[in-house]
């Protein structure tokens, strides 16, 4: 796809985990030029799956295919001084470079931020960490789990009796790498200004933890209330907040049931019970939660989530379906909005792939397909930097490409 | 030092969460987000008060989760269906670079407000609208909250103990998760519109931002015939990998091994230097079968330090670890506190209070991000008066006849 938005910026993308995919996934979507700059044994990505037939293979990655389309590849060995100063030539000519590369490295590799900034003051530079470049966790390890666990979402979910609890999939990492697409557009429009680019230093911790505005997390826990989990019911347990908002057994699944701003008694008509419009309940909603779940579950037990939720939008409830991936996949309303386009590619095969989020009314939203390791090293280092053929032969005999 | 959308002026529609994320990190960032509020106030239902926050007999201003997301905004209350709150807000538009709106589909048409009107007003203008589900099909009218969005984009069905019933990611995440998406696509519609002088109108579907960071869960049954399900803590390959309960209350740390080298350091961290030789646990495929096995071990360690102390423990032989902080720890917290990412917030009638900055720090950059919410039309002569010209009778007579009412009607 080749939209106007962002066609005039060159992204260089460094990096072996989500967040930097994903950034340099929402850049391409919006027309950029991404170079996905890769080990020559290829991006640990490529080594994760899902896989075909559950069958290994570097270019058939699930992940990888999702991640990565759109972007170009090119290899190069950064641990060789040859790779870094082909690099150094990269960075001349990208506006954007987003990598997750460890604090400290950078400065081994003699490439530290501020000197980078120093040598390309143009270049807008997005450091991805889990625990930010200072501080005492600066050098620490990281991975989803712990960066859900420091940035205070673990204790705040699941059951009240049970451990903490992580929300599925890659939720810090997919912060990260959306709040450093963020970041890195404010840079390009503040350059505009300046003339100057910006080096971003942006932790999964502060992405995650900055999803609690607006909970009155903070003020809770200023105000000496310690918001504890409380199953899939809210932090809130004050008995005047609104309630329902849960998840409930229904025949055959399971529904988000959720209270109706305009309309609090329309629960008593979609569960068959006038006690759900009670005054004495709809005063305490939430001191009730235990007797209006089971009037609920008792209600609707004959129908299945599907009936549930086109019932309850009837009512103008905002009830939904608890839908598995395949259900989603496959459910009508992602159908019409073409968000699973298939994306052919010439060794993976056609797969449905995720299209963007975001929707323009004058352009279309079909993601690229990823690119084959090093597809475009001869494009790049030949045509663009204009390295002789010989050149290449040799940099990748000596481990370089 | 100018921030990157000093000069740009958004009107800001937005209602509950997502919206108003995505306009609060916008103000930060430097532009001028002027809230349109409707005239019955800011509550969707119920008002939250908390114990603690003082009465001043204008609760309206005391809410906190609408405090918490309206940081750095300016406030107005315009009646859209009378024809003088109509042209306010059409004149607005006209100085304006961006309209946001976060309404079921329906609202802005049935108002006469859609892209083709505003752009009548502003040729140049981007609307931003974030339906729950979408623009165009079946269920384009069904309304749901944000954690119902997670729920049909199979997220609640992928979070959850093993074995055990969906369960939700969190209070409110796939608001905070499209609201950040939202901020990356007008500033993606600002910067094409610069290079190209086009407006557009762009729709963000929060049900779609939340399958878009679970995407490679959607290749899994596609490739292998499986529908992928909820695994609790655990991972698809790394083992151990789990949240173990600590000294104390209610007091836990998050471990996770890549590595064979971060397992046999854990081994020889827990004196059980035995289980790095056991064929069961020596590699980590034989790991992830005998998963179970390591929970004992590795929790009766665990339980004779606090959450911080094996984190520390933990870090510096090596094995990542994190301790399950509560959001009293993090404020007091060195290693928080030294990334700056909390500031202090004045109310002038809530007080003073802490809350998130953006979560970046970039050089040259000096986020304005430590203004209180604004009042319920606390703006209404400063936009109407100074920025659209209308006169002072003629504002008066708005206040007076509630077109722009500088108090809720109707409670």
């Amino acid at each position: 796809m080749t939209f106007d938005a962002l066609s005039d910026i060159l992204v260089v993308e460094v990096g072996s985990g989500v967040a930097p995919a994903y950034c340099g996934r929402l850049l391409a979507d919006q027309g950029a030029r991404v170079l996905l700059v890769e080990p020559p044994e290829g991006s640990p990505l490529r080594r994760e799956g899902p896989f075909p037939g559950d069958i290994p293979h570097a270019e058939k990655s699930g992940l990888f295919l999702y991640l990565m389309a759109g972007k170009e590849s090119i290899t190069l060995n950064l641990h060789t001084a040859t790779g870094r100063a082909l690099f150094l030539r990269l960075l001349e000519r990208a506006d954007v470079l987003v990598e997750d590369v460890p604090p400290g490295h950078w400065e081994r590799w003699g490439l530290a931020p501020l000197a980078l900034q120093r040598a390309f003051p143009r270049l807008v530079h997005l450091s991805l960490t889990w625990f930010g470049h200072r501080g005492p966790y600066a050098s620490y390890q990281g991975c989803d789990l712990v960066a859900y666990a420091v940035s205070g979402y673990a204790y705040m979910t699941g059951d009240p009796d049970k451990p903490p609890l992580k929300a599925g999939g890659r939720q810090t990492e997919y912060q990260a790498g959306v709040n450093g697409a963020v970041a890195v557009l404010s840079a390009l429009l503040g350059r505009n200004h300046t003339g100057r680019g910006q080096w971003i230093d942006l932790s999964a911790i502060e992405a995650t933890a900055h999803t609690f505005d607006g909970v009155t997390v903070y003020h809770m826990a200023q105000r000496g209330i310690l918001p504890l989990r409380n199953g899939t019911r809210l932090i809130q347990r004050d008995p005047h907040t609104a309630y329902p908002s849960t998840l409930l057994p229904v025949k055959g699944g399971w529904v988000h049931a959720h209270w109706s701003p305009q309309n609090p008694e329309a629960l008593a008509l979609l569960a068959h019970n006038p006690r759900l419009a009670d005054p004495e309940v709809m005063e305490t909603p939430m001191g009730h939660a235990d007797e209006i779940d089971a009037l609920l579950i008792e209600g609707l037990k004959d129908r299945t989530p599907y009936e549930v939720m086109e019932q309850a939008q009837e009512l103008r409830i905002p009830f939904t379906v608890v839908q598995d991936v395949a259900q989603a996949l496959d459910d009508p309303q992602n159908a019409a909005m073409g968000f699973f386009p298939e994306v052919e590619h010439p060794v993976a095969g056609r797969w449905r792939i995720p299209a963007s989020p975001i929707h323009w009314d004058d352009a279309p939203n079909r993601p690229g397909r990823a690119p084959l390791l090093g597809e475009h090293n001869r494009r790049v280092f030949g045509q663009e930097l204009g390295l002789a053929p010989e050149d290449l032969v040799r940099l990748r005999a000596g481990g370089v490409l | 030092m100018s921030l990157p959308l000093e000069g740009i002026r958004i009107v800001d529609m937005t209602i509950v969460i997502a919206g108003p994320v995505a306009t609060q990190v916008l103000a930060a960032l430097g532009a001028q987000v002027i809230k349109v509020e409707p005239p019955w106030g800011r509550t969707v239902g119920r008002v939250h008060s908390l114990p603690g926050v003082a009465s001043t007999g204008k609760p309206y201003n005391a809410i906190p989760s609408f405090n918490e997301v309206n940081r750095g905004k300016w406030s107005i209350s315009l009646n859209l269906q009378h024809p003088l709150g109509r042209e306010a807000f059409l004149r607005l538009v006209s100085v304006s670079d961006v309209v946001i709106e976060n309404f079921s589909p329906r609202v802005l048409p049935n108002l006469g407000l859609d892209y083709p009107v505003l752009r009548q007003y502003r040729p140049d203008i981007i609307l931003i609208s974030m339906p729950a589900l979408g623009h165009t099909g079946p269920w384009r009218n069904y309304i749901s909250f944000g954690p119902g969005t997670d729920a049909l984009a199979g997220l609640s069905s992928l979070t959850g103990y093993e074995g055990g019933q969906p369960h939700k990611p969190g209070n409110y995440y796939a608001d905070q998760n499209s609201a950040v998406h939202t901020a990356f696509a007008v500033l993606t519609a600002l910067y094409r519109r610069r290079r190209t002088g086009k407006g557009a109108h762009l729709r963000i579907a929060l049900r779609e931002a939340t399958q878009a960071v679970i995407g490679e869960f959607f290749l899994e049954p596609q490739m292998t015939g499986r529908i992928p399900t909820r695994m609790g803590n655990r991972h698809p390959w790394m083992a151990p990998h789990g949240i173990y309960p600590c000294k104390g209350q209610d007091a836990w740390v998050a471990i996770a091994c890549a590595t064979d080298q971060q397992f046999r350091s854990l081994c020889a961290l827990i004196g059980r230097p035995d289980l790095a030789q056991d064929p069961r646990c020596a590699d980590s495929l034989s790991r992830k079968r005998h998963e179970a096995l390591l929970d004992a071990p590795i929790s009766a360690w665990t339980r004779q330090h606090s959450p911080q102390e094996a984190m520390d423990i933990l870090q510096q032989a090596g094995v990542p670890a994190g301790a399950v902080f509560t959001i009293p720890q993090i404020l007091e917290n060195d290693h928080w506190r030294s990334l700056g990412f909390v500031r202090e917030v004045h109310h002038p009638e809530m007080g003073r209070a802490l809350h998130p900055g953006l979560p970046w720090r970039a050089t040259g950059l000096i986020p304005r991000d430590g203004e209180p919410a604004p009042l319920f039309a606390q703006h209404t002569s400063a936009v109407l008066g100074d920025l659209l010209g209308f006169s002072a009778e003629t504002i008066a007579q708005m206040v007076a006849q509630k077109v722009a009412p500088a108090e809720p009607v109707g409670g």
